[in-house]
């Protein structure tokens, strides 16, 4: 009987990891497909806020994505090295080529959305309703796979030019 | 032959509730405690898929093994095969072992040993996000060794396809992203198994055989069930009741004793393709009720419906390998391996000492 309850617990802490962090699954396929899309977009030359030396993801609001964005830190992205911001308002937005909107409160996202406007900025958030309320990529989760919409028309605006494999792959496209 | 104290028709006696929440608070504890423990881990490198592998990558999965915890997608089809080999050797009265010597002071003959394989077939569909529908069958192949008073050792055999079983898995309340799922699970076991296997013992050929020899159950068994899951960061945590309750007595006049099954589990997803699950089963049985007319119950425990029931708590361990991609995508192979930490029969009774299931999946 001893002998069986050891075993147990031998059990328990094989069948356990070795090492264990809580880097959500979800957020890790998040953070790779911001990666992923910057091979698909074009930001526009010489733009004011266009930074020399890295190419910057800004994180606004709470920290789910923060520790799965570790991954893309350091990656080449358009001859620039990626660098993970973060950042409590829009205000520093002037840094930023990407904002990752990490807002629950609809009011205070569409206020921040709509101050980027004409702004060179990508900005992708994860609820379903991203795009409606102004966003340009929203990540949503369906079917136990990551999926993404597309606001083409805020990306217009935006002077972005998204490559259309991007948009063929795209479960939602408004344009 | 003392007989332990566990009642006749027990779904679940007081002191086998008592031990069964006992393991389990101590299991859950104990992944509590190693949970809090924090380090680097080395991710999987989701920044060397492309976009359209991005797409096909699932979030979480289920486990091969926890047959009853697998709720599907709309329009997904599952078939699945499982091997499992149960060993049991020596005899157990109540908690404690019992010599064959001992046995045999009271019967003409003493099991020895058994080895029940099982070959199961399930298929799965789900015409719903929320509801699951699946059928199982399996093809058993038993054999059990005993030795007389006289010292005649012999082995009889019994093979065939036993209970027919078909479920409904109905996701009752789903948190948003699915984090945790409640569901229930309700269905009908059909008796497609023998109940008149037969084999030669000493007594003459064509023997009927004692009631853990035969196939099925020989009546239409209700079964009721409920499940919880909780999917947290790469982690699955799980727990599940089902309830075998007989209707009826079937053609040769007894019913088989009805069955609580409870059992918890976690599961962790190393990468996209592998992962490990810690299981605890706890289990309950009644004796039969009715009895036989073609088994004497004075000649072998097996053959005595008082001598049929018991509670035992399994742990096991499991890996799944999964293929996440390319043209074998949504297969899943797995093994799990267990040993029981409690074990309390209505005896004399063969005791269990491990078992050992093999399984593949395809999700489509």
């Amino acid at each position: 009987m001893l002998a069986r309850i050891l075993f147990t617990i031998a059990l328990v802490f094989i069948s356990l990891p070795a090492t264990a962090n809580e880097v959500s699954r979800e957020y890790m396929i998040k953070a790779a497909f911001i990666y992923n899309f910057t091979k698909f977009i074009v930001w526009p030359q010489q733009d004011s806020n266009s930074n020399v030396d890295s190419f910057n993801v800004c994180i606004l609001g709470d920290n789910r994505l923060s520790a799965a964005s570790s991954t893309i830190q350091g990656k080449l992205v358009h001859g620039k090295i990626l660098q993970i911001k973060y950042i409590k308002n829009v205000e520093k937005k002037a840094e930023c080529e990407i904002i990752f909107f990490a807002i629950s409160n609809t009011e205070r996202l569409k206020k921040a959305l709509e101050s980027m406007k004409g702004m060179s900025i990508l900005s992708v958030g994860d609820s379903r309703d991203f795009i409606d309320n102004g966003g340009i990529i929203g990540l949503f989760e369906n079917n136990n796979k990551v999926r993404f919409d597309i606001n083409q028309l805020a990306a217009n605006e935006s002077g972005l030019k998204i490559n259309s494999r991007l948009l063929e792959l795209a479960n939602r496209v408004i344009d | 032959m003392h007989k332990t104290a566990v009642s006749k028709s027990a779904f679940l006696p007081s002191t086998e509730r008592s031990l069964v929440l006992f393991y389990s608070l101590i299991w859950l504890t104990i992944l509590t405690v190693s949970t809090s423990i924090h380090a680097e881990e080395e991710s999987e490198d989701f920044t060397l898929l492309s976009i359209e592998e991005l797409l096909e990558v699932d979030i979480v999965r289920n486990p091969v093994n926890i047959l009853h915890s697998h709720i599907h997608k709309k329009d997904e089809w599952m078939i699945g095969y499982r091997y499992m080999n149960m060993d049991m050797d020596g005899n157990r009265d109540g908690t404690s072992e019992v010599s064959t010597a001992s046995v045999l002071t009271d019967f003409a003959i003493s099991p020895i040993s058994m080895r029940m394989e099982s070959h199961m077939f399930h298929l799965m569909y789900a015409p719903s996000d929320d509801l699951t529908l699946m059928a199982t069958i399996p093809y058993k192949i038993l054999s059990m060794d005993h030795v007389t008073q006289t010292g005649v050792t012999f082995t009889t055999r019994a093979e065939g396809i036993g209970d027919l079983g078909v479920m409904g898995h109905y996701v009752l309340r789903r948190a948003p992203q699915d984090r945790y799922l409640l569901s229930l699970q309700g269905g009908i076991s059909f008796p497609t198994g023998s109940i008149d296997e037969r084999d030669a013992t000493p007594a003459g050929p064509d023997q009927k055989l004692p009631y853990p020899m035969q196939l099925g159950s020989g009546t239409y068994d209700l079964k009721i069930g409920a499940n919880f899951q909780y999917f947290m960061d790469q982690w699955l945590f799980g727990a599940s009741s089902m309830g075998t309750i007989r209707l009826g007595e079937n053609d040769e006049d007894y019913r088989l004793g009805n069955i609580l099954e409870i059992g918890s589990w976690a599961t962790y997803a190393w990468n996209d393709w592998f992962s490990t699950t810690f299981r605890l089963n706890g289990k309950s049985w009644g004796n039969i009720s009715g009895a036989d007319p073609d088994l004497d119950p004075t000649s072998v425990p097996t053959a005595d419906p008082d001598r049929r029931g018991g509670t035992r708590i399994d742990t096991l361990f499991g890996v799944e390998v999964y293929v996440p991609g390319g043209k074998w995508k949504g297969n899943s192979f797995g093994i799990e391996f267990g040993v029981p930490i409690y074990q309390n029969l209505e005896g004399p009774q063969l005791e269990t000492d491990w078992s050992i299931s093999v399984g593949w999946q395809w999700v489509f």
